[in-house]
């Protein structure tokens, strides 16, 4: 603690997170840029208790904590020694914590922690916030494609079954529906699928 | 501008963006607007002061403290519409209750009384050596901070060293008092009642009793969007005034709490939402409702009237308890964050009858009285017994 405060050493963060691997994955690239990770912790309303059993320096929390909020009442608390703050209450820094609510991600350090030795941590939090976050949708994305094709390959096999067509016929008559009332292949599906099971 | 994005927590007093949204009052404005539930009072005011939202759902002190840049980047806010009058409450969890009860029976009944028998409980404790009470408010800049301090300084109790206030938001406090976190709260409707239906906890007092007719939420906007956007923000003053029309009237009341109780809004039963609307209490046996026909005030008694009286009082406790300097200049910082003067230009060129004056005498009227031929309602300050 007196390290970090003096401008030594290693600034202690506790990373606060619902998705704890995501948190790890942070952890990790906090530690391999030569960072100390003292603690990860899930959100909650015991949340000032572990501030008070680690004491971090700096703090960095997921936004979509519902818990987020315990945070801002260290900044009335006394007993909590050091007294943390919260972060980037400095106008220089309002480019990093506008990137930083978007990625969605936000950081509150002990007073008298200097400012430009945690910007590099948000900027790790930061990318890899949206790493994650272009991971998810990647794979959200993967698992709709494949749902999509589920729902045609059921469309042709109902059609198939019930109207006595081949393959071919049936994945042709879905297109040519899909291109006449202009709507998607796994849509006209849907509709197939919805009256003939 | 094409879409207006604001957000809200869920809580009862959400309730004119809602019924502005599914009512079609910001339709009738011409304005597309997007409502986004968030999860904290600092996403809030973070994503408005950086331009993610345009207007926000806000506790009133926060306009303060953000202009001020208390535990947050400094930027000016201002507001121009008020959300509703009252709305919140002071709840204990049961173990509290039944350690009060050996002082007091039938508590629940007697709101006045709560705050000396807290007290009688805190000695107790100092006595036995047992921790001290614990309780929550949803923000360090809020109402419900001030309220509650307010109440128990009342009582003799010394807050900044007999209790520990700390924060949680509003859709965890429930779940912090069921688990022994805290032990008790003050909190915005539905989450008093909800505690009661769940048998977590008791509601003791409304903060209607604590100062009549308080303020609560606001619109939040930044000013240099005011400025910039002052066509789009007096258009989201009236559709939300039209909303507050709506709610007033008894015969919207069951879409009025369908609405809330819709997952994308509150999420929270219809029956944990309805008691505040209706004015009553809920107590553990939920058989002897008491009635608080003013709990939550959406329109009546011009409560959507931005006084500059009433951020007055907030900033004055602000100093109280030692949050901001002596030395800020109250009137001046009540006048630049509520835009009192237009309120009462958009309201008056639809025909609307309201006052002249910005601000009133605060804590002298014990009934309803008319302010230049308006009623306005009582605003006395509690009596602890």
């Amino acid at each position: 603690m007196t390290n970090a405060m003096s401008g030594y050493g290693l600034i202690r963060v506790m990373l606060v997170d619902k998705d704890m691997g995501r948190s790890a994955l942070l952890a990790q690239a906090l530690t391999d840029h030569g960072y100390e990770v003292i603690a990860r912790v899930e959100p909650g309303p015991g949340l000032l208790s572990n501030v008070a059993r680690f004491m971090p320096d700096m703090i960095v929390v997921d936004t979509e904590s519902p818990d987020r909020d315990i945070l801002e009442s260290m900044y009335l608390l006394n007993e909590h020694n050091p007294l943390p703050v919260i972060m980037f209450a400095d106008e220089d820094n309002e480019r990093v914590i506008q990137e930083a609510i978007r990625s969605g991600v936000s950081g509150y350090i002990v007073r008298g922690v200097d400012m430009q030795r945690v910007k590099p941590i948000m900027s790790v939090a930061i990318a890899r916030f949206r790493e994650y976050q272009a991971l998810r949708d990647e794979l959200k994305k993967t698992k709709s494609e494949l749902e999509q094709s589920r729902l045609v390959e059921k469309a042709k096999r109902l059609l198939m079954q019930q109207k006595g067509v081949t393959e071919q016929e049936a994945y042709e008559a879905i297109r040519k529906r899909s291109m006449d009332s202009n709507q998607k292949l796994y849509e006209v599906a849907e509709t197939i699928i919805s009256v003939l099971e | 501008m094409d879409q207006i994005k604001i957000g809200f927590i869920p809580l009862n007093d959400s309730a004119p963006l809602i019924v502005a949204k599914e009512q079609g009052f910001f339709e009738e404005q011409g304005l597309d607007v997007a409502l986004c539930r968030e999860v904290s009072w600092s996403n809030i005011r973070d994503k408005l002061v950086f331009g993610e939202y345009h207007a926000a759902h806000m506790l009133a002190p926060m306009l303060m403290s953000t202009t001020l840049g208390l535990g947050s980047v400094k930027r000016p806010l201002v507001t121009a519409y008020s959300f509703g009058l009252n709305g919140n409450a002071i709840s204990v969890s049961n173990a509290l209750y039944e350690e009060m009860s050996r002082y007091e029976s039938q508590l629940v009944l007697k709101p006045e009384k709560s705050a000396s028998v807290i007290k009688k409980v805190i000695r107790a404790r100092q006595q036995s050596g047992a921790p001290k009470l614990r309780f929550a408010v949803v923000f360090p800049f809020s109402m419900h901070q001030y309220l509650l301090r307010y109440w128990l300084a009342e009582a003799g109790i010394d807050v900044e060293r007999e209790v520990h206030i700390t924060v949680v938001s509003p859709p965890s406090m429930v779940k912090a008092l069921e688990e022994g976190l805290i032990d008790a709260y003050c909190v915005g409707e539905p989450w008093n009642t909800h505690a009661v239906k769940q048998k977590v906890g008791v509601t003791l007092i409304t903060g209607y009793e604590i100062w009549n007719n308080a303020p609560e939420k606001v619109l939040g906007v930044r000013k240099d969007w005011a400025e910039q956007y002052q066509e789009i923000h007096e258009k989201l003053v009236l559709a939300l005034y039209r909303a507050s029309e709506w709610i007033d009237r008894p015969e919207n009341r069951d879409a009025l709490t369908a609405y809330l109780a819709s997952p994308q809004y509150i999420g929270a039963p219809i029956e944990s939402i309805r008691n505040a609307l209706n004015g009553e209490v809920c107590n553990p046996g939920c058989s002897t409702c008491r009635r608080v026909p003013n709990f939550s005030l959406p329109f009546k008694y011009l409560a959507n009237f931005p006084w500059q009286s009433h951020a007055e009082w907030i900033l004055s406790q602000m100093k109280r308890w030692h949050q901001i300097s002596e030395e800020i200049d109250v009137a001046e910082l009540a006048k630049a964050v509520y835009l009192t003067d237009v309120y009462r230009s958009v309201l008056e060129k639809h025909g609307v009858k309201l006052p002249s004056v910005n601000g009133k005498e605060e804590g002298v009227h014990s009934e309803p009285w008319l302010l230049e031929g308006v009623e306005v309602g009582e605003d006395c300050f509690i009596l602890v017994r």
